[in-house]
C-alpha cells in the first residue's frame, strides 16, 4: 500500500507542473514502410527543446503558442524540418525518407545527432544500420558481436556464450527478443548470436540505468525488437555466406492492414570441417537454423496487434563419441492500444521454451535439461503531464524448469534418472517516469517485486555452521506452494544535467534482484548449463549499481564523447566448491557457496558521427572480484579474500572505424579489439598419484591469460548490379593471424615426466576472410 | 560417472571450439615460485600377504621432480590396534613385510607418517571392500587413423585392447578403478664372438593409460558386465617382437577412495577449454596430527585382482623390423645404443617379472 501511496503521490506531482497556457504536441514518427521509428531526435528547434520517439514511435511535447520549426532525426533518414504553428493540441504523423540512395554527406549519426547528451546513462540504443559496416565474422552480420565493440561489454573470448556487462556474469544480462526472455543467445559454439539481422529493427542495451520497466537480473538489459513486414509492397532478400545464408520475405495481406514477415538462417560450416586436419573433427558436424515469422495487424489507427514467433536448433556431434543440441520455441503477443493522444497501453504476452540435450554416443544415453517461462505485462504509459512520460505496468513471469533426464538408448546400462526441478514465480509492479525539467532530466522508477517458490514440497536442513552437505542434515523442512518467497523493492534513479547545450552531467542509481540463476561451473557458460530459480536455500541476488558520468560533443555535432565511472555492489553471488557436482543433482546448495562480487571501472566513449571517416573509440578500465567467506574452510575461495572473477579484464579498447568510398556506392571499415588477459588458476607444482601425474593448482585466479588483440577489415559494395538493390561485402576477421589466448592449460608429456607443459589454446588463430552477397528484390 | 560424463563433455567443448581453425602451442608460464609445497603420501594395502608400500615424497616447483622424502617413520596400523613398521627401501619408498599386519577384506588400515623434521600425518582409517569383478581382456589387431601436421590422414598398425568387467550383481554400491602395464623385452644385438655367447635380455615393466584415470561405480550403471573399448590402443613397434605382455590391476576400492579419484581424473584429464571447471585440490585422507602443514594423497585398502594377457609376434599380422639384426659389415655407431645394450632402453632392466613364463 505504501507503494501505492508513492506511485500516487510521482503521479501528483507530475500533475502539479501542467501549466496552462502550453499546448501538446504529440505525434509518431514513422518510416517509409510505415513501420515506427524508436529513438527519432525530435526538437522544438526555437526553444531547443526536445525528445525521442518510445517504444511506439511516438514523442510529446508541451510549449507554448506560437511558430516552431520541428526538426526530426535518425540515422540513416532525411532530416524532417517543417514549420509548425501550436495554437492548439497537435497529433501528427511525421513519415521520414531513407538517406539510402540520396545522401550527399554521411551522417553516421547513431540515432539522434545529440543522443547521448540527452540519454539517462550507460543506454546504447543501437539500429542494425549501425553496426551493419562492421567488418563481419564469418560473413554474418551480428548484434552480440557488434555491442562487444561497445565500452563496459567484453565476453571470454570467441566461441563463449553470451557477454559480460561492466563485470557482471552472463547470466546478469536481461536478453529479450519482442519481450520472450533469451535462455541462451548463442548459435554454433558462440560464434553467432540467435539474432537474424534481417528481422532485428533495433536493440538496446541498457547497462547502467535499467528503467525500472525491466527487471530480474543485475547487470544489463538487451532489449531486442523485430520489425514488422511491410504493410505496402512486397519485398525480400536473400542473403548468401560462406558458413550461413538467410532469406527473408515481407507482404501486406492485407494492404496496409495485416502483414507478414518471414525470415530463415541455416548454417552449413560441415564444408570447413571437413577441411580440418584431425581425423575426428572431420567426421564431426555442426548445424544451426532458426526461423522468424512476424504478423502485424492494424486493427485502426489506435489498435494494432502484433505476433511474433522464433525458433531455433543447434546440433554438434563430435565424431562418433558425443552430440549436444539445443534450441529456443519462443512466441510473443502483443497488443498496443492507443487509449488517448496521452494514454497508451500495451499487453505482451510471451512464452519461450529452451530445451538442450546432451547424447553419449559411445555409452548411449542422454541427458535433457531446459526451462519455460510464460509471461505477461502490461503496461501503461502517460503522458498526460507536462514533460512527464510515466510508464506504469504489471509483469508476472512463471519460471518452470524441465526435469533433469537420464535416458538410457536400447545397448545401454546406465541406469536412467529422472530429478524433478523447480519452478519460480516473479510479480512485479512498477511506475518509471521521465520528467523534463528544462535542463533536467531525472528518470526515476519504482519496481516492486514479490517471488514465489512453486512445485517444490520439501527442503534439507544443514547443521548451522557447517558446510551445506548431505553428511550435515538435521531435518526435513516441508513447505507448501508459495511459502518460499522473497519481496523486494528496486528503487531506480537517473538524471541528466545538460550543463550547456554541448555538455552533461549524468548520474543514476539503480537497485535490482535476481530470482533465476545460470548454474555453470565453467569460465564461459555453455548451451547445456542449468537454470536454476531461487529456492530456500539458493536466495535472489541483490545488486546496487551506482554510475556517474559526463557527456559532451560539439556544436556541429561530428563528435559525441562520453566518460562514465560505475561501481557495482552485489550481494548473495554464486560460486561452486572443487570439483562441483551439478548433472542430476535435487540439492544444489551443496555444491554451491554463496558470497559477495563488486566490480568497478571507467569507461571512455569517443565517436565521430559525421564526415568521410566516422566510427569510435571505446576503453574500458574496470575491476570485477569475488569474495566467498563461508563459515567453514571448505566453505571459502583463496582463504576468504577477495579474487578476481572469470570474466575480469583491467583494459577493454575497441576502435571501430569506416571510410565512405563514393557517398553511398562502398565502403571500408575496420575495427581494432585489445583486451587485457583474463584470470586464470595456473599450476604451481605437481605430483604422482598411481603413476598419473596430478597437477597442484594455484589460489583461483591467481594467474592472467596474455592480452588479446585482433584487427579486422571490411569492405563494402552497394548495388553491385545497376538494376539491383544488392550488396557484396568482403572482410578479413583478425587480419594478422594473431594466435590470440583462449585459455592455458596443461598437458601431461608424452614421455611421462614429472612436469606439466603449460599450452595455450587458441580458438582463430588465423585470419579468416569471407565474402557475403545480399540481394533484395520487391 | 558424472566425472566421466563431465570430462567428456568438456573434452567435446573443447573439440567443437578447435574445430573452427584453433590451434595450440606451448606457451612459457611462470610460476609464483615463492609457495610452500605439500607432503605427498601415497600407497595401500592389498588382500595379499605382502609386502605393502608407501611412497612419501614432497612436491616441487613445476619442472623439477617431486623430492623423495627419506628417513620417515610409517606404521600401519589395524582396528584392532596392532601396528607393523614399514622399512625404508631407498628413493622416498616404504615397505611393511607383512608379518603383524595382512589385508583382508572388510579390514579398516590407517597409517601415520613422522617425518625427521617432525611432522606427524595420519590417514583416515580405510575399510577393505569385499567384492571385486571379474576382467577380460581381449586384442585386435587394427589401423588407427592419424593425421601428419600437413593434414594428410596416415594408418598405424596398433594393438587395440578391450577391457571387458563382470560386475558382481548386489544392491550394494561397488566402486572400481583400473591400472594397466606392460611389460616386453629387449634383445641386444647378438654379434658374433669366439666364444658364441648370446647376451641376456633385458625386461620392461611400466604403467600406462596414466593420462586417463579408469573408473566404474555400480550405482549408476547397473548392466552386468561393461566393456572399456579401446582400454588401451599400443603402437606396433619393435617392443613387439618378443612376447609382449599386458597386465590389468583391478581395486576394488572405497567410495572415499573413488571420490578422490574423481578429482584426480578432473585434475589430470583437465584439457585447458574454457569450459573446463575450475581446477581445485583434491582433498585426500591424509591429513596433519597437528599444525595446518600442507598434505596430499591417499592411503587405501583395497582388494585387487589381476588380470594379464600376452601377444605374441606370430599372431600379428604387421611386419616388424628388428634394428637390433646383427648385419654383417654394419659399424657400432649406426646401432642403436639399447641395440648394443640393453640397459639403455628407458626403463629397462635384467630382472624377468616373476608373471614371464606363466603367461600364454
Amino acid at each position: 500500500m505504501r507503494h501505492f501511496l508513492l506511485i500516487a503521490g510521482l503521479l501528483l506531482i507530475g500533475h502539479l507542473t501542467v501549466v496552462g497556457q502550453d499546448f501538446n504536441l504529440s505525434g509518431k514518427v514513422v518510416d517509409e514502410k510505415g513501420e515506427e521509428i524508436i529513438g527519432a531526435g525530435v526538437l522544438l528547434e526555437e526553444l531547443g527543446l526536445g525528445t525521442s520517439t518510445d517504444l511506439n514511435g511516438r514523442f510529446k511535447l508541451f510549449a507554448p503558442k506560437r511558430n516552431y520549426t520541428l526538426i526530426v532525426q535518425y540515422l540513416g533518414y532525411k532530416e524532417y524540418r517543417n514549420t509548425i504553428y501550436l495554437n492548439r493540441n497537435i497529433d501528427l504523423t511525421v513519415r521520414m525518407e531513407s538517406t539510402f540512395t540520396q545522401l550527399q554527406e554521411v551522417v553516421k549519426t547513431a540515432r539522434a545527432e545529440d543522443y547521448r547528451i540527452k540519454s539517462i546513462p550507460g543506454v546504447e540504443r543501437l539500429t542494425i544500420k549501425d553496426v551493419e559496416d562492421v567488418p563481419l565474422l564469418m560473413g554474418e552480420l551480428d548484434i552480440v558481436n557488434s555491442i562487444l565493440l561497445l565500452p563496459g561489454v567484453s565476453n571470454a573470448g570467441e566461441g563463449s556464450t553470451g557477454f559480460n556487462v561492466r563485470g557482471g556474469k552472463v547470466d546478469q544480462n536481461l536478453i529479450t527478443l519482442d519481450g520472450s526472455e533469451v535462455f541462451n543467445s548463442s548459435h554454433l559454439l558462440g560464434f553467432f548470436s540467435i539474432f537474424n539481422s534481417d528481422v532485428i529493427k533495433d536493440f538496446t542495451l541498457y547497462k547502467g540505468h535499467m528503467p525500472a520497466t525491466f527487471g530480474g537480473r543485475l547487470s544489463s538489459v538487451l532489449d531486442v525488437n523485430t520489425r514488422e513486414g511491410s504493410y505496402e509492397q512486397m519485398e525480400g532478400s536473400l542473403t548468401v555466406g560462406p558458413v550461413t545464408s538467410k532469406l527473408s520475405f515481407e507482404t501486406p495481406i492485407i494492404q496496409n492492414k495485416l502483414s507478414v514477415l518471414a525470415a530463415a538462417r541455416f548454417a552449413y560450416p560441415n564444408w570447413v570441417i571437413g577441411q580440418m586436419k584431425d581425423y575426428d573433427v572431420k567426421r564431426s558436424k555442426a548445424v544451426f537454423d532458426d526461423q522468424n515469422l512476424i504478423l502485424g495487424y492494424r486493427i485502426n489507427d489506435r489498435n494494432k496487434v502484433n505476433l511474433s514467433f522464433y525458433r531455433s536448433f543447434d546440433r554438434f556431434r563430435f565424431s562418433d563419441d558425443f552430440e549436444f543440441s539445443w534450441g529456443h520455441v519462443m512466441g510473443s503477443l502483443t497488443m498496443q492500444n492507443v487509449i488517448s493522444d496521452v494514454f497508451l497501453h500495451e499487453l505482451k504476452i510471451n512464452h519461450v521454451d529452451y530445451h538442450n540435450r546432451q547424447y553419449d554416443v559411445a555409452e548411449d544415453y542422454e541427458i535433457q535439461n531446459g526451462i519455460a517461462s510464460t509471461s505477461l505485462k502490461d503496461n501503461f504509459v502517460y503522458e498526460g503531464f507536462a514533460n512527464h512520460q510515466i510508464n506504469l505496468g504489471l509483469e508476472i513471469k512463471d519460471y518452470h524448469q524441465k526435469p533433469e533426464e537420464r535416458v538410457a538408448g536400447a545397448r545401454s546400462g546406465v541406469v536412467p534418472a529422472h530429478v524433478e526441478k523447480d519452478r519460480g514465480v516473479l510479480a512485479s509492479v512498477y511506475v518509471d517516469d521521465e520528467w523534463s525539467l528544462g535542463k533536467l532530466t531525472l528518470s526515476g522508477g519504482l519496481r516492486y517485486n514479490y517471488y514465489a517458490m512453486l512445485a517444490r514440497n520439501e527442503f534439507l536442513l544443514y547443521e548451522l555452521g557447517q558446510p551445506k552437505s548431505l553428511t550435515n542434515i538435521i531435518d526435513t523442512a516441508h513447505v507448501s506452494a508459495g511459502d518460499v518467497n522473497y519481496t523486494n523493492l528496486e528503487p531506480r534513479v537517473g538524471l541528466n544535467f545538460l550543463m550547456t547545450p554541448n555538455i552533461s552531467l549524468k548520474a543514476s542509481y539503480n537497485r535490482v534482484y535476481q530470482y533465476l540463476h545460470l548454474i555453470s561451473n565453467t569460465t564461459s557458460a555453455t548451451p547445456i548449463d542449468l537454470w536454476q530459480v531461487s529456492t530456500f536455500h539458493i536466495e535472489p541476488q541483490e545488486s546496487s549499481n551506482y554510475s556517474l558520468g559526463l557527456s559532451f560533443t560539439n556544436d556541429r555535432r561530428r563528435w559525441q564523447n562520453s566518460v562514465d565511472v560505475f561501481y557495482r555492489d552485489i550481494s548473495n553471488i554464486y560460486d561452486y566448491r572443487d570439483f562441483a557436482d551439478l548433472l542430476l543433482n535435487n540439492h544444489l546448495e551443496t555444491e554451491l557457496l554463496q558470497g559477495q562480487g563488486r566490480s568497478y571501472g571507467l569507461e571512455f566513449l569517443f565517436e565521430k558521427q559525421k564526415g568521410k571517416w566516422t566510427g569510435w573509440l571505446a576503453y574500458t578500465l574496470s575491476k570485477s572480484e569475488n569474495l566467498v567467506n563461508g563459515p567453514s574452510e571448505t566453505e571459502r575461495i583463496n582463504n576468504g579474500k577477495w579474487y578476481p572473477s572469470n570474466y575480469d579484464q583491467r583494459h577493454n579498447l575497441s576502435v571501430v572505424a569506416k571510410r565512405d568510398l563514393g557517398g553511398d556506392k562502398a565502403f571500408f571499415s575496420v575495427n581494432m579489439v585489445y583486451n587485457s588477459g583474463r584470470p586464470f588458476t595456473g599450476v604451481e607444482s605437481s605430483y604422482y598419484f598411481n603413476n598419473a601425474v596430478v597437477p597442484l593448482y594455484s589460489s583461483r585466479n591467481k594467474y592472467r591469460i596474455p592480452d588479446y588483440i585482433r584487427f579486422d577489415v571490411g569492405l563494402g559494395f552497394n548495388s553491385v548490379f545497376k538494376k539491383w538493390q544488392d550488396q557484396l561485402n568482403f572482410s578479413v576477421y583478425n587480419l594478422f593471424g594473431r594466435a590470440n589466448a583462449y585459455s592455458i592449460y596443461y598437458r601431461k608429456p608424452t614421455n611421462a615426466a614429472i612436469i606439466p607443459f603449460s599450452y595455450k589454446l587458441t580458438v582463430l588463430g588465423q585470419a579468416f576472410p569471407s565474402i557475403t552477397y545480399t540481394v533484395n528484390f520487391k | 560417472m558424472r566425472g566421466i560424463y563431465f570430462m567428456k563433455l568438456t573434452s567435446g567443448w573443447l573439440l567443437g571450439v578447435l574445430i573452427l581453425w584453433g590451434c595450440e602451442e606451448p606457451f612459457d608460464f611462470e610460476e609464483d615460485k615463492d609457495i610452500q609445497r605439500p607432503i605427498i603420501i601415497t600407497g595401500y594395502i592389498d588382500q595379499s600377504n605382502g609386502p605393502y608400500f608407501v611412497k612419501v615424497s614432497q612436491a616441487s616447483a613445476t619442472g623439477s621432480l617431486p623430492a623423495n622424502v627419506l628417513s620417515a617413520c610409517v606404521i600401519l596400523y589395524d582396528e584392532d590396534g596392532a601396528s607393523e613398521e614399514f622399512e625404508e627401501v631407498g628413493d622416498g619408498v616404504y615397505r611393511c613385510p607383512g608379518n603383524t599386519i595382512q589385508g583382508e577384506p572388510g579390514g579398516s588400515y590407517y597409517i601415520e607418517v613422522k617425518l625427521l623434521a617432525g611432522q606427524v600425518f595420519r590417514s583416515v582409517s580405510e575399510t577393505m571392500p569385499a567384492l571385486h569383478a571379474s576382467d577380460a581382456l581381449n586384442w585386435k589387431e587394427t589401423l588407427d587413423v592419424r593425421t601428419a601436421s600437413t593434414g594428410l590422414d596416415f594408418q598405424v598398425p596398433v594393438v587395440s585392447i578391450d577391457l571387458t568387467t563382470t560386475i558382481p550383481q548386489t544392491s550394494e554400491p561397488l566402486y572400481f578403478n583400473w591400472v594397466g602395464a606392460e611389460s616386453f623385452s629387449i634383445i641386444p644385438t647378438d654379434f658374433p664372438d669366439p666364444f658364441g655367447s648370446i647376451p641376456p635380455p633385458c625386461y620392461v615393466t611400466r604403467y600406462f593409460g596414466s593420462e586417463k584415470v579408469n573408473l566404474f561405480s555400480n550405482l549408476q550403471n547397473k548392466a552386468p558386465s561393461y566393456t572399456f573399448e579401446g582400454f588401451w590402443i599400443r603402437d606396433i613397434d619393435d617392443s613387439f617382437l618378443t612376447k609382449h605382455i599386458f597386465t590389468v590391476y583391478q581395486y576394488g576400492i572405497s567410495e572415499g577412495y573413488y571420490n578422490y579419484l574423481q578429482s584426480v581424473k578432473v585434475l589430470v584429464e583437465n584439457n585447458g577449454s574454457l569450459f573446463d571447471s575450475p581446477p581445485g585440490r583434491a582433498i585426500g585422507n591424509i591429513y596433519p596430527v597437528e599444525g595446518d602443514d600442507l598434505v596430499q594423497g591417499y592411503f587405501h585398502a583395497s582388494v585387487v585382482d589381476t588380470t594379464r594377457m600376452a601377444v605374441f609376434p606370430n599372431e600379428l599380422i604387421s611386419f616388424i623390423i628388428d634394428d637390433c639384426e646383427y648385419t654383417i659389415g654394419k659399424p657400432f655407431s649406426e646401432y642403436d645404443a639399447h641395440c648394443l645394450n640393453c640397459l639403455n632402453y628407458p626403463g629397462s632392466s635384467y630382472e624377468r617379472p616373476e608373471y614371464w613364463t606363466k603367461v600364454y
